[in-house]
């Protein structure tokens, strides 16, 4: 000190001295120079060291962020495959139920029969409800829809959908599991295709195909972009190839892409995307899809052709190392204007926060790494277990062991005594639950973490046992085993809090909050685990809800199949007997009066053989009404036949039928060729006959009548129509039209038994169609019928509408 | 010239079909059996004709609805009997149910003739037997 003072004056007189000559101060040179090689050898080693510190810094950070990325992916894929077994189990419950295959082959055969695609939409409907379908349909082996649900239209099919049939068809233990837009509503759906049992269609060999509908923004997509962590550029995605394109099945968060929206060529060596589809397994950088520098961690999910990326920016991922760079600098250029001495100082300083700085990143790395290996524990528990008591167990257990707290435990309100139970506990100081007291309600043993987390629904945390006030009640036992602080997480079931996981540690502050945000994420799994327990108990019960309605339907079926055939029977000799013993005194008064014109005309006067005419005519006509009862119970009991009927060419035999018996009538008959329909070729004989004589008998009075018939489309369906300028009648009374023995013009006008019509209403109900008329009195009728459809549900007699052809 | 069995439990009926053929010049007997037990008993010589000859007839006219046993079930046991199984049937009915058509035919029935017994369809029936100028006297 004292020398440098001197120096010092020296140095000053010699500059009053000298001011104009520069004389070179050997020990200020020497110094400068020893100054300046101090402080380049400094700056060489704070350059040196800083270079380190990035390097050891840069590494480290990278490290934690792959095992991150990679820890992220394996949860993905996991979640991923967990679901999709999820949906096989689902479909498997319909391929194993056996109960609807009559149905589904009687909907096959193509015969129209409401009651069989009711009975599957009775299985089905239940399923859809309860599993969160958009929709289920099944198909015959020609990819027709036969049922479906929901009701209405069946669900739009594309081309991928009927691909994924066909191919689930030939390899029936396949389940396809496709993505698709739903094209008018622009939304995605996730179509899942199973084969069921074999029956029905062109080719009965072929098995049927279920598909079911779900939203996928519900479902995958959901599961595939939900990340653990705040980070404004993570982002994971599920990609699949097609052609030498890679589709983007989830769509992009950051790019705002919808599902399936964006195609990146597969080409570009360093797209995540196309290295994840060429099975490269591990963590890479690469440029995203939107040209952005990249960390990615790549999986194949097994069982598909889709892989899974996670990914964070570069940019993000540095940044806690710019920042860090940055102080770095800004001490560097401080400490370069500091004395060699300072510099020294601060140097070592630097070099001792080196130190700890290493240390606690190496610690705080460990840490991290076995708090991502309990959440990868608690995922595989979640994802195994199907006992709620017994994965709780399992929850605390891990937390326990991989956590390394000294309690955790799962604490369940109990209604009626307000008190917080615990369903499943594990730690050394799991007696401490014995002694301890805990409430739901605001009172002084409700306000601790684990009360007050279940009424507010916020994670609580006490730093430290001894210290907070809020720990009073508990505060000797909880000393007394050791527990220094705590933390309580609410469990929630679709929104609303239903328990409280609540962890305790030796040390005070033993939840930062990083490791605050993992337990809340561990919490928030057990919640969804919970969730999907009580779905699957749900789902149970709905099982077997279908499983007593199988056996009730069984049942049912058998019972009203039993009393079908009783009836069926009794009508059959019902019939058998009339046709006998009914015709037999008809036929002796019929004969008798006949016998007696032959025989004794000359005992009988004119007058009585005129009443014997009449007893003749009279016992004929009961004769024939007979005969049209019998056909009416015949059509409604016949075997039906389903064949391609050729219809215009049987209206013009039965025209030229018609002629014959009355060669001198004038009527014009137009037919429309080519009219086709599905049915019974005998029953459609009857119901035309009577129809097409029904028309030649009402135009008897025209002197040139016209008969019209054809056929057309209305509301999606096939309408047959056979149109005459005759008689017409009152369109109030259409409706009994239909009805045996209804006539509505006297025997006298116009000879029938007022059967023919209640004969073709019961046809063309067999045919699962719908039959009407129309007319005015004096303007000529329209008959009308639809054949083996059910989309005009409902009115038969329904009015004219505007299109019809009115015969003038 | 060998009798007709008309197997019919209706008195109109009866009196109908002898009327019919009467008045077409049918010369043949005409035996009446009022049941399918009493058909039998005269095809075999049996019960209430014990003692009497088997009855060869020249054509069986069968009802099939009769009283003890039907007209199908006499049929079955006509085509049985090795030594009356080639009579001639021809079965007389009032039902055009098809499954007594067929019924009757698979049992072997000759011909088949719908009631009332209209002569040119009961010529066509005999012609089908080929009995024709066997049981029909045409008038000269």
């Amino acid at each position: 000190m004292a020398r440098s003072c001197v120096d010092d004056r020296e140095a000053d007189a010699r500059r009053a001295a000298t001011r104009p000559r520069r004389l070179p101060g050997h020990a200020s040179t020497h110094l400068r120079n020893l100054l300046l090689t101090i402080f380049l050898l400094f700056l060489a080693c704070l350059l040196a060291g800083t270079a380190a510190y990035y390097r050891i810094q840069s590494d480290q950070l990278l490290d934690d962020q792959r095992v991150a990325l990679e820890e992220v992916a394996d949860l993905k894929v996991r979640q991923i495959e967990q679901w999709m077994a999820e949906r096989r189990a689902d479909a498997e419950v319909l391929r194993e139920n056996g109960a609807i295959l009559p149905s589904l082959q009687q909907l096959a055969s193509g015969e129209p029969n409401l009651r069989a695609r009711e009975d599957v939409q009775a299985w089905l409907a239940p399923m859809q409800r309860s599993y969160g379908y958009l929709g289920i349909v099944v198909l015959s082996s020609d990819n027709r829809a036969l049922a479906w649900v929901p009701e209405g239209v069946p669900m739009n099919l594309g081309p991928e959908d009927l691909q994924d049939a066909r191919e689930v068809r030939g390899n029936p233990d396949l389940v396809r599991i496709g993505l698709h837009v739903q094209e008018p509503a622009e939304s995605v759906v996730i179509d899942i295709a199973i084969a069921l049992r074999a029956g029905g269609g062109t080719r009965p060999e072929d098995p049927f195909v279920a598909v079911f509908r779900m939203d996928a923004d519900k479902a995958l997509i959901h599961y595939v972009q939900d990340w653990p962590a705040q980070s404004p550029s993570a982002e994971a995605l599920l990609v699949q190839q097609d052609g030498d394109e890679v589709v983007y099945l989830t769509g992009t968060r950051l790019g705002r892409h919808r599902p399936l929206a964006l195609r990146v060529p597969i080409g570009s060596p360093s797209l995540p995307a196309a290295r994840a589809l060429r099975g490269d397994h591990g963590v890479f950088e690469g440029i995203d899809y939107r040209g952005v520098e990249v960390l990615f961690a790549t999986r194949k999910v097994s069982g598909t052709g889709w892989a899974l990326v996670a990914k964070k920016d570069s940019l993000e991922v540095q940044a806690p190392l710019r920042f860090r760079m940055a102080w770095a600098l800004f001490a560097l250029v401080l400490t370069s204007l500091a004395a060699a001495l300072g510099l020294r100082l601060v140097w070592r300083g630097a070099e001792a926060e080196l130190v700890r700085e290493r240390l606690a990143t190496a610690a705080d790395r460990a840490e991290l790494s076995k708090l991502y290996q309990t959440l990868g524990d608690v995922n595989a528990a979640v994802i195994r277990t199907r006992d709620r008591r017994v994965l709780l167990d399992r929850v605390c257990e891990i937390a326990v062991q991989m956590g390394g707290f000294r309690l955790a435990w799962v604490g369940w309100p109990d209604a009626e005594t307000n008190r917080i139970v615990s369903l499943a506990r594990h730690g050394e100081a799991a007696g401490f639950l014995d002694d301890a007291r805990m409430s739901n309600l605001d009172q002084p043993e409700g306000r601790g973490p684990t009360g007050t987390a279940l009424r507010e629904g916020r994670i609580v945390v006490c730093e430290d046992v001894q210290s907070d006030p809020r720990m009073q009640p508990w505060r000797v036992q909880m000393m007394a085993y050791g527990l220094g602080s705590a933390a309580a997480f609410p469990l929630t079931v679709r929104g609303a809090v239903v328990g409280v996981f609540s962890l305790y540690a030796v040390e005070t502050s033993a939840f930062a909050p990083r490791r605050l945000d993992l337990l809340e994420r561990l919490a928030a799994d057990v919640s969804y685990a919970l969730e999907f327990l009580e779905e699957a108990d749900l789902r149970e019960e709905a099982e077997e809800a279908i499983r007593r309605l199988n056996v009730e339907l069984e049942e049912r079926v058998r019972r009203r199949t039993a009393q079908v055939d009783a009836v069926n029977r009794e009508l059959e000799s019902f019939a058998y007997s009339v046709s006998h013993d009914l015709r037999a005194p008809l036929r002796a008064m019929d004969g008798f009066a006949q016998a007696l014109i032959e025989d004794c005309s000359d005992q009988v006067p004119p007058q009585g053989q005129v009443y014997l005419q009449r007893i003749q005519a009279a016992s004929q006509r009961m004769g024939h009404l007979i005969d049209d009862l019998l056909r009416l119970s015949r059509v409604t009991r016949a075997e039906m036949r389903n064949e391609r009927v050729d219809l215009s060419a049987l209206v013009n035999r039965i025209v030229a039928e018609l002629r014959a018996v009355e060669p001198d009538r004038q009527v014009l008959v137009t037919v429309q060729p080519g009219l086709e329909a599905v049915g019974d070729a005998n029953l459609l004989w009857i119901a035309l006959d009577n129809l097409l004589g029904n028309a030649w008998k009402f135009t008897q009075r025209r002197l040139v009548a016209h008969i019209d018939v054809g056929a057309r489309v209305r509301g999606g369906v096939h309408e047959f129509y056979v149109t005459d300028d005759g008689e017409g009648f009152d369109p109030n009374l259409a409706g009994q039209l239909f009805a045996p023995f209804q006539r509505l013009h006297s025997a006298s006008e116009f000879p029938g038994t007022g059967i023919g019509l209640a004969t073709v209403q019961r046809v063309v109900a067999r045919h699962g169609g719908h039959v009407g008329a129309v007319a005015m009195p004096g303007e000529g009728a329209t008959f009308w019928f639809t054949l083996g459809e059910t989309a005009t549900e409902g009115d038969a007699h329904e009015t004219d509408p505007a299109g019809r052809r009115q015969p003038g | 010239m060998k009798p007709i069995l008309l197997v019919e439990d209706s008195q109109d009926d009866e009196l109908l079909v002898i009327r019919t053929l009467k008045k077409n010049h049918i010369a043949n007997e005409i035996l009446v059996a009022r049941d399918g037990a009493e058909a039998l008993d005269y095809l075999f010589g049996q019960g209430t004709r014990l003692g009497h000859a088997p009855l060869d007839p020249q054509v069986v006219l069968l009802d099939l609805k009769l009283p003890k046993l039907s007209g199908l079930d006499v049929l079955r046991e006509i085509r049985k009997d090795p030594r009356i199984r080639l009579v001639p049937v021809v079965v007389l009915t009032s039902s055009d149910e098809d499954g007594d058509v067929e019924e009757s035919y698979r049992l072997g029935a000759n011909s088949y003739v719908k009631k009332p017994v209209a002569f040119p369809e009961f010529s066509e029936a005999i012609r089908n037997v080929g009995l024709y100028w066997m049981v029909i006297n045409r008038p000269a």
